[in-house]
């Protein structure tokens, strides 16, 4: 990856819509209220944002950033829409960094949207190759990869449901969460199964939302606030050929993605106070959390026990609750860890507020592409 | 009434034989079924060479949720080939012989679904 002078670039305005079964609302009303609540964050005059990108994986109306922007007054300027599965809304704050970064743009605005009720079909994500005419399906990948990480590492399930039972509790705290209810162990692995051992409690429900975030140029920040949160650093990687998979749990985009990330940003992984990362499945959370390099391979799932990931442990992971509790309308997840990262930075963060976190990192990792690991991690670092 | 194969170029000559995987000319890697250009090095000069029916047991689930072909409860997972490279099925059950990594398996060639009025032929695996 090569090199280049950037400005320094800070995230100013941050905002997220009601997440989840919101079928009334659809695609263009929930990014209209994400942007609103950003604007409103940093006071903003719209016309002041030079630029869109708006994330969105599932619909089928074409320029849906124009029909996003022009609620709020953005129109005749740079604007486009990007997809990147579940790394979408990671990718458009990248884009929107890179834009100012770059002395493109002074001020952009970056949307993250998905309206899984009304734009996506019933029944778990499948390809359409031969692995999915053969029943692989999503949560059954991560089933698997749970398995594999349990058999090599001596690990049970219930080390996955805490991951649940974690950050569900943390969504209680969330009055974005989508779920705020609190749940044992035993009812997490009493819930119904969906793939053996994945359960329903296991998997981030069907959710509609979109989040907002808008960053700023170092030189024009002070017009908004005196104690800016900086975005540092940014890296995206798309899946290498699954011949090269090492295991099931071990995600080389999410390594490569986090070296690059922590290098740009001048930072290793014992630096960071505050996680945000992809759990989809419960089965995700320990494997990224290695990936990161934020501990060491097979010990995840024991930290995670004795309390480390924990809202007041070592290395707090997820404490808006994550995809299990927020939900996971896919495009905007990205978006909504900038959100919540910048809330916790700036002391902003309620009942959840992680102490004294001054370097949160945020990552979102999938994709489902044919002859591949994955379609892209991407990874997002941020700095008081 | 023909039997069709699930995939084009996935069997060797006979749709009921085995399936072809690669050998690349130019690098001498060895590479799964179906695939076309040679991941390594690029070459698209690739020798067929036909599939042994064994390999392990690599990862399995049982999926309770109904598939586009299968209904629930059915058990998928990946085999891992002495060759190098793993294949993900839909297995079938052997009485007394339950699922687990590690385990010896062999592929069965067999219809998995109809399609209008043909048979699609793929395969399974089943504990040895």
């Amino acid at each position: 990856m090569r090199k280049i002078p950037l400005r320094r670039v800070a995230v100013i305005g941050v905002g997220m819509s009601k997440f989840g079964k919101q079928p009334e609302k659809g695609l263009v009303a929930l990014g209209t209220e994400a942007c609103l609540a950003a604007i409103k964050d940093c006071g903003i005059v719209p016309k002041n944002i030079d630029g869109v990108y708006c994330a969105n994986a599932f619909g089928d109306t074409g320029c849906l950033g124009q029909q996003i922007a022009m609620q709020v007054g953005l129109v005749s300027r740079e604007m486009a829409r990007v997809e990147n599965a579940c790394a979408g809304g990671t990718t458009a704050v990248r884009e929107v960094f890179y834009a100012i970064g770059t002395g493109r743009w002074d001020i952009g605005m970056a949307v993250g949207v998905d309206s899984m009720t009304t734009c996506m079909p019933k029944g778990p994500i499948v390809a359409k190759d031969i692995d999915g005419d053969l029943g692989l399906s999503m949560p059954a990948y991560g089933a698997m990869q749970m398995q594999r990480y349990i058999h090599k590492y001596g690990a049970t399930v219930k080390e996955f449901a805490q991951v649940s039972v974690k950050n569900h509790f943390n969504g209680s705290l969330n009055p974005y969460a989508m779920y705020k209810k609190v749940f044992t162990l035993e009812e997490v692995l009493g819930a119904r199964m969906i793939c053996e051992p994945l359960t329903q409690l296991m998997v981030s429900p069907v959710s509609d939302g979109a989040a907002a975030a808008i960053l700023c140029a170092e030189d024009k920040v002070k017009q908004f606030t005196s104690k800016p949160v900086w975005m540092v650093a940014s890296s995206l990687i798309s899946g290498d050929y699954t011949l090269f998979a090492k295991d099931m749990d071990i995600s080389t985009m999410g390594e490569q993605a986090s070296a690059e990330a922590y290098e740009m940003a001048g930072i290793g992984p014992k630096d960071i106070d505050v996680v945000e990362l992809h759990d989809a499945f419960a089965a995700n959370e320990i494997p990224n959390i290695e990936d990161m390099g934020i501990c060491k391979r097979g010990e995840g799932a024991r930290l995670l026990m004795e309390g480390y990931f924990d809202l007041n442990g070592k290395v707090p992971v997820n404490p808006s609750g994550g995809l299990l509790a927020q939900g996971h309308p896919l495009s905007a997840s990205g978006v909504r860890q900038i959100a919540e990262l910048t809330w916790h930075l700036r002391g902003q963060a309620g009942e959840r507020q992680v102490k004294s976190a001054k370097i949160g990192v945020a990552h979102m990792e999938g994709g489902v592409v044919s002859g591949l690991q994955g379609g892209a991690c991407g990874i997002n670092i941020v700095m008081r | 009434m023909a039997k069709v194969p699930l995939r084009e170029n996935l069997f060797t000559e006979k749709i009921d034989g085995t399936l072809k995987y690669y050998k690349c000319k130019s690098c001498k890697h060895l590479l799964p079924p179906l695939t076309v250009t040679c991941q390594y090095c690029f070459s698209n000069d690739l020798e067929p060479m036909p599939l042994g029916k064994r390999g392990k047991l690599f990862a399995f689930t049982t999926n309770n949720l109904d598939s586009a072909h299968f209904k629930a409860p059915f058990t998928t997972g990946y085999i891992e080939f002495p060759e190098g490279f793993r294949l993900f099925s839909v297995l079938e059950k052997v009485e007394g012989k339950p699922f687990k990594i590690g385990l010896e398996m062999e592929m069965v060639i067999q219809k998995l679904w109809d399609k209008g009025e043909d048979e699609v032929i793929g395969y399974k695996f089943r504990p040895v």
